[in-house]
């Protein structure tokens, strides 16, 4: 048991990946980016859930880990589906083009 | 049987306008007839029937319509009026249909006719055998609707389906005053059965005030719808215009039958009438200025057609003063006498017309004599009977008229001075008419080069109905011979006992009816009838001098040029119609465009989007933060993620 | 064994089938496939009303009533049912969706298929609003009939369809959120005074201790949620932009149906459950009423427009409606006029809805509404002119037609109470002729003007079954009323006579075998 990883260093991972995927969908402007960061925030959060459960020696965080994976997975394909669907559109991804909100 | 009557006609239309194949015009025809010609001999059996056992008789079908307290069954009643009106619509509609089939010949759409003629038959029949006032105001405004069809049968002209239009608005300004008095009836009584209601006004002797004002204007709104139909002042206007119709339509609906229907409603509910004197007055007066306004339009018109229409309303004038002066009886025989012999007229005005290439202008027409021997000759029978010659029937059916409302004890010498008036006026426009038409030099139109043939008589199935009903424009007149003249040869009035029965008096308002049956002294009713065939022989005379051999010209041209204001007056028929347009019709399309694209448009739904554009305005204000940019909206989820976490770490 | 299934969950049954049916049409893999599964459902939903149509027994208060638990620690339940006042809407509702699947057929727009699920789905709405006798069901399905709405006009519709339904769905959720708000109060009320929640409207019905003025603002809301839908003047003015941007079938269902609802909503929910404020209110709605009556006939009169002329002759007929709801006379509504505002409403649903859709025909052949583009169609067109008389009949109310029969009654119960409105209502009577003979005379008659319309094709098959149908039942209504009104009679008089009191009993369900008419 000696020899596992220590929870600290998953954490400092975790919080790495998760602000360099927050910073990826702030400041990247092309929307593939924008979706890769966001599954690496998701990942961040997988990875803590891991290594919680393995810090608790209970499950839970393992289940809860593929089902972010499987809701990762679809996400993903949603997202890009939806970049597509928008490239189509209107003829490039950048993210500066989509402000059809604006109040 | 009687349900034969109705169903031969409903029976001819739906063959005609949906079932049978439209090629053949001899089919329609065909159908047609035979359709009104079942229907006639099944209401000669209902009829004999009836006058075998001489009391009403009822027939119920279904319960029509039930509602609260209110009970309409389907249900009919044949009595003296109805029986005698089944034989009119039936027996002088076959003669019509007869005669269409020729007058239509050239028509591509003869299915179109005849369906919505035969629909009008059975509409008519609806109308005056129903019992009660739901089932004649379902027959009512039946007769409307195919009075407006036919008006506008040549739809392709735009005159025609306008005035088919103004017939059915007209009508329906008077519908409305039928309807309220069918409600006024159902508050009062609870009932709308006439077998009820007239049992009720006998019950009514018990009540303190023998004319309650509720049955005044019961009886004026039921007058109003009158008006309407029977074409009386103000409401006549659509008649004249009705004659944009083909002539057998305006022969046998605007002449003999619909045209009518107000006089039958008053008679059907003459218990009210007697028990409303006011409304009485009224009725009288507007029955006489009607008379007299219609004839001196007449006088001067130049269409054939139009001429008999102004006559039509006059005639009607007359049955309306029969009613409103209680002689109920006089205006029922006057309805027949006219039924025949204007039927007649219009025939054979249509025969004319037929002849001449639908010419209808009689300042083009002229020795027509020569042309049209037995059109002329019924022509003459037919005007020697409107004008009242003695020994026509409407000699008798008109004289009784005139005679009592000289009787009518208020203002009656007035009333009867009004229609005196009246008969001279129609004595001289029905010669002119007919000098104009028949007599004098033929008229040849320098412009008409397609007439090659000569104006020629009509085939036998044209004439043979108009003969019949010359016959009966002298026979029929003897059904109705006063009583005075009568018991010379040890007689008396066969139609007013006939009709006994079903006109009379309730109880509690026989004291103003008195004179209806008090003795006169027959000197004076001689008097009157010898003034009267003067004074139409005198404008015979008159317009015989005028026009024979000087159509136009002579004396009339020579009072036209004197009295031009007069003359123009007359001609443009008093500018009733144009009053009404001035008056009535375009302020309310002014109101209508105001409404519509003021009120409604701007203000109104302006209304509605200022609170919209409130709402948006005040939303652009709030929503400035609202960028639209993905990374703006991320950095503040972010920002206020992490501005949680810190606010509840510390 | 599975008749007797069916008919104990007839109500439910015929809500839901066409919500059903609308998801098998979805997917269907093709479209000839679909329009068949829509229209077997329509129909299927239609013979299902029949059934209920025929072993409804008179006078048996609430009949064919199913009820669920729903949420039911707040006491609300799904909970339908079948009355006299609702039996004939729900025949006309199932009957003309029918129709409008068949007038849909080929309906050359995109996504046909997705029409035709809509339509289907906003059938489902009607049903259940009609037959639910839970204030949060109805509510539900009140809102529901906006949604396939909303797109109907918004997605097939004219030039400014997105203008116009907006306005529509904007201007009708106004109304139906303050409903909502009185009828969470109602619910609080009932709470205060029988110590349950309940939101079933029989139970609603026995609240008595409500005070003055909470019935007033109750009353307000309600009613004006259901006079927004009539629409009563002056909150009309979302109809004519409607109608005239939503596809044919869209305004058929709207006239037909969807404006129904407020006149029902007023009598199912406003006058029972309000009695009281309803008597001080009654005045002012019945002139409301003849103020859209003429009003309306008004306008219609001088429009360009023959949809907007349709549509503007419906302001004029609902108010008909109205006026007859709200004839109060001696502490009771006048029977005779309830009768024919019950009346009316289907009358109108069949006549305008025929003429809205003649109207379509004309738009299909030559795509302009316009008058002055028509004239003389009567030529060209016969079997076309004659159906559009016989819906101008019926809309004018010549005796003969249905029309007549619910306005005459109207008038004449309006009459025994007031008079004056009644008389001034039927100047509508007198205005509905003109600007109805102007339409036709300006479609049908006169000379042909434009070179287009002389061989303009006639009625055709497809379009005859749609109207033919219509037609027969314009005319059928008005030669045997008491077919139709012997079956909701004792239900309307009830209501007359005890609306200050009104109770609504459940009844057994009437046995399968027994025929209606033994009892």
């Amino acid at each position: 048991m000696s020899s596992i990883i220590p929870i600290e260093h998953s954490l400092i991972l975790a919080f790495l990946l998760f602000f360099i995927g927050a910073a990826g969908v702030l400041i990247r402007r092309n929307l593939i980016t924008v979706l890769m960061s966001i599954e690496l925030m998701l990942n961040s959060a997988n990875l803590l859930f891991v290594a919680a459960s393995r810090q608790v020696g209970n499950v839970d965080g393992q289940v809860m880990m593929s089902f972010v994976v499987v809701i990762a997975a679809c996400e993903a394909a949603i997202g890009l589906a939806m970049v597509i669907a928008i490239f189509r559109r209107y003829g490039n991804i950048k993210t500066e083009f989509l402000r059809a909100l604006r109040g | 049987m009687i349900w034969m009557v109705l169903a031969f006609p409903l029976l001819g239309a739906l063959l005609n306008g949906f079932l049978l194949p439209r090629r053949s015009k001899f089919l329609s025809h065909g159908v047609a007839v035979a359709a009104v010609g079942s229907a006639f001999l099944c209401a000669c059996s209902v009829f004999l029937d009836f006058f075998a056992a001489r009391r009403p008789q009822l027939h119920f079908g279904f319960e029509w319509l039930r509602a609260g307290k209110f009970v309409a069954p389907f249900e009919l009643a044949v009595d003296q009026l109805s029986g005698l009106m089944i034989l009119i619509i039936t027996g002088i509609g076959t003669l019509i249909h007869i005669y269409a089939g020729g007058y239509m010949k050239e028509e591509e759409t003869t299915y179109r006719f005849f369906a919505y003629l035969n629909l009008f038959i059975f509409m008519m029949l609806l109308l005056v055998l129903g019992n009660n006032l739901l089932v004649m105001f379902v027959g009512w405004e039946g007769v409307g609707l195919c009075s407006y069809l036919l008006i506008g049968y040549w739809f392709q002209e735009e005159a025609n389906a306008k005035a088919g239009m103004k017939a059915f608005l007209v009508n329906r300004i008077g519908d409305i005053g039928f309807l309220i008095g069918i409600f006024l009836t159902f508050r009062h009584f609870g009932t709308v059965s006439f077998t009820e209601l007239s049992s009720w006004i006998n019950l009514m002797t018990t009540l303190p005030d023998p004319y309650p004002k509720a049955i005044f204007w019961i009886t004026l709104s039921f007058f109003i719808g009158a008006c309407g139909k029977s074409a009386q002042l103000p409401l006549y206007v659509w008649l004249p215009d009705a004659m944009a119709g083909p002539t057998p339509v305006s022969a046998l609906i605007h002449a003999a039958t619909m045209v009518t229907a107000g006089i039958f409603m008053m008679t059907r509910m003459s218990f009210f009438y007697y028990a409303a004197p006011d409304t009485m007055l009224i009725v009288a007066f507007v029955g006489a200025f009607t008379a007299l306004f219609a004839a001196t339009i007449a006088l001067v018109q130049t269409d054939i057609k139009k001429v008999l229409a102004y006559s039509t309303v006059s005639q009607l004038g007359y049955m309306v003063l029969a009613c409103g002066v209680g002689a109920f009886d006089a205006g029922v025989f006057h309805l027949l006498t006219h039924a025949c012999f204007k039927a007649l007229l219009f025939l054979g005005a249509g025969s004319v017309i037929f002849a001449m290439h639908h010419e209808q202008d009689m300042r083009r027409m002229g020795g027509l004599r020569k042309h049209l021997p037995i059109t002329h000759a019924v022509m003459l029978i037919g005007v020697l009977a409107i004008i009242g010659v003695p020994g026509f029937s409407g000699f008798f059916s008109k004289d009784e008229i005139l005679w009592k409302a000289f009787i009518f004890p208020t203002y009656g010498p007035i009333l009867w001075g009004v229609g005196f008036l009246a008969a001279g006026c129609t004595a001289f426009y029905m010669v002119r008419l007919l000098c104009l038409t028949f007599y004098g030099p033929s008229y040849q139109d320098p412009h008409a080069h397609h007439h090659h043939h000569e104006p020629h008589e009509t085939p036998w199935y044209m004439w043979a109905p108009l003969v019949i009903l010359a016959f009966l424009s002298v026979a029929v007149g003897y059904l109705g011979v006063p009583d005075f003249l009568a018991h010379l040869v040890g007689g008396r009035n066969l139609f007013a006992s006939y009709l006994e029965g079903l006109v009379y008096i309730p109880t509690s308002a026989r004291s103003a009816w008195t004179h209806l049956h008090a003795e006169h002294a027959h000197s004076l009713e001689w008097g009157l009838m010898l003034t009267s065939v003067a004074w139409v022989t005198l404008a015979a005379g008159t317009a015989v001098f005028c026009y024979v051999n000087r159509p136009v010209r002579g004396i009339a041209g020579f009072l036209g040029a004197h009295f031009p204001r007069v003359h123009q007056l007359l001609l443009d028929k008093y500018r009733v119609d144009e009053c009404y347009q001035q008056k009535i019709v375009t302020p309310l399309a002014e109101i209508s465009t105001f409404l519509w694209q003021l009120f409604d448009v701007r203000i109104l739904n302006g209304c509605v989007n200022w609170v919209g554009y409130l709402l948006m305005g005040t939303s652009g204000i709030a929503s400035f933060r609202m960028t639209g940019s993905l990374h703006r909206y991320g950095f503040w989820v972010l920002a206020g993620t992490v501005g949680i976490l810190v606010f509840s770490c510390f | 064994m599975l008749l007797p299934w069916i008919h104990s969950h007839i109500a439910s049954l015929t809500i839901f089938t066409p919500v059903l049916v609308a998801l098998l049409v979805l997917l269907c893999p093709s479209l000839a496939i679909a329009k068949w599964v829509a229209l077997l459902g329509a129909c299927g939903c239609f013979l299902e009303s029949v059934h209920i149509w025929h072993y409804f027994v008179p006078g048996h208060g609430l009949q064919f009533t199913e009820s669920y638990p729903w949420m039911p620690e707040w006491g609300i339940q799904y909970f339908v049912g079948v009355d006299g006042i609702s039996l004939l809407l729900i025949m006309l509702s199932t009957f003309l969706t029918c129709l409008l699947v068949v007038g849909a057929w080929n309906f050359e727009a995109r996504g046909q298929k997705t029409f035709l699920a809509l339509l289907l789905f906003l059938e489902s709405g009607m049903l259940g609003a009609l037959m639910a006798f839970d204030l949060v069901f109805f509510y539900v399905c009140w809102e529901i009939m906006l949604i396939p709405m909303y797109f109907i006009i918004g997605v097939w519709g004219g030039k400014n369809r997105v203008y116009a339904t907006t306005k529509f769905v904007l201007y009708t959720v106004f109304g139906s959120l303050l409903m909502l708000v009185a009828a969470i109060c109602l619910y609080l009320l009932h709470k205060k005074e029988f110590g349950v929640y309940s939101t079933n409207l029989l139970d609603l019905y026995r609240l008595s201790g409500l005070p003055a003025s909470a019935q007033f603002w109750l009353f307000c809301a309600f009613a004006l949620a259901f006079a927004i839908k009539v629409p009563l003047w002056p909150f009309h003015t979302w109809l004519p932009h409607a109608h005239t941007e939503a596809p044919t079938t869209g305004s058929v269902i709207l006239a037909g149906v969807l404006l129904k609802m407020g006149t029902y909503g007023l009598l199912r929910f406003a006058i029972p459950l309000f009695p009281a404020v309803f008597i001080d209110f009654a005045p002012l709605l019945s002139t409301l009423g003849v103020i859209g009556i003429i009003y309306g006939a008004l306008v219609a009169w001088q429009q360009p427009d023959a949809k907007k002329m349709v549509a503007y002759s419906s302001v004029s007929h609902l108010g008909f409606v109205v006026v007859g709801s709200c004839a109060v006379l001696h502490s009771m509504i006048s029977p005779e006029a309830l009768t024919g505002a019950v009346y009316q409403m289907i009358n109108h649903g069949v006549s305008t809805g025929m003429l809205f859709f003649l109207v379509g025909v004309l738009y299909d052949r030559r795509h302009t509404r316009m008058l002055e583009d028509f004239g003389g169609l009567a030529q060209p067109m016969p079997w076309f002119a004659v159906l559009l008389i016989i819906a101008t009949l019926g809309s004018v109310g010549l005796p003969g037609t249905g029309g007549f029969v619910g306005e005459f009654l109207i008038l004449l119960g309006t009459f025994q109470s007031s008079p004056t409105i009644a008389i001034l209502a039927s100047l509508g009577v007198l205005l509905g002729a003109v600007y109805m003979l102007t339409l036709c005379r300006k479609v049908l008659f006169g000379p042909i003007t434009h070179k287009e319309n002389t061989s303009l094709p006639d009625v055709t098959g497809r379009e005859a079954l749609v109207l033919v149908p219509l037609a027969l039942l314009v005319v059928g209504m008005g030669v045997f009323p008491n077919f139709f009104l012997d079956q909701v009679r004792p239900s309307i008089d009830h209501l007359a006579k005890t609306y200050s009191e009104y109770r609504l009993e459940r009844t057994e369900l009437p046995p399968l075998c027994c025929k209606r008419g033994d009892e």
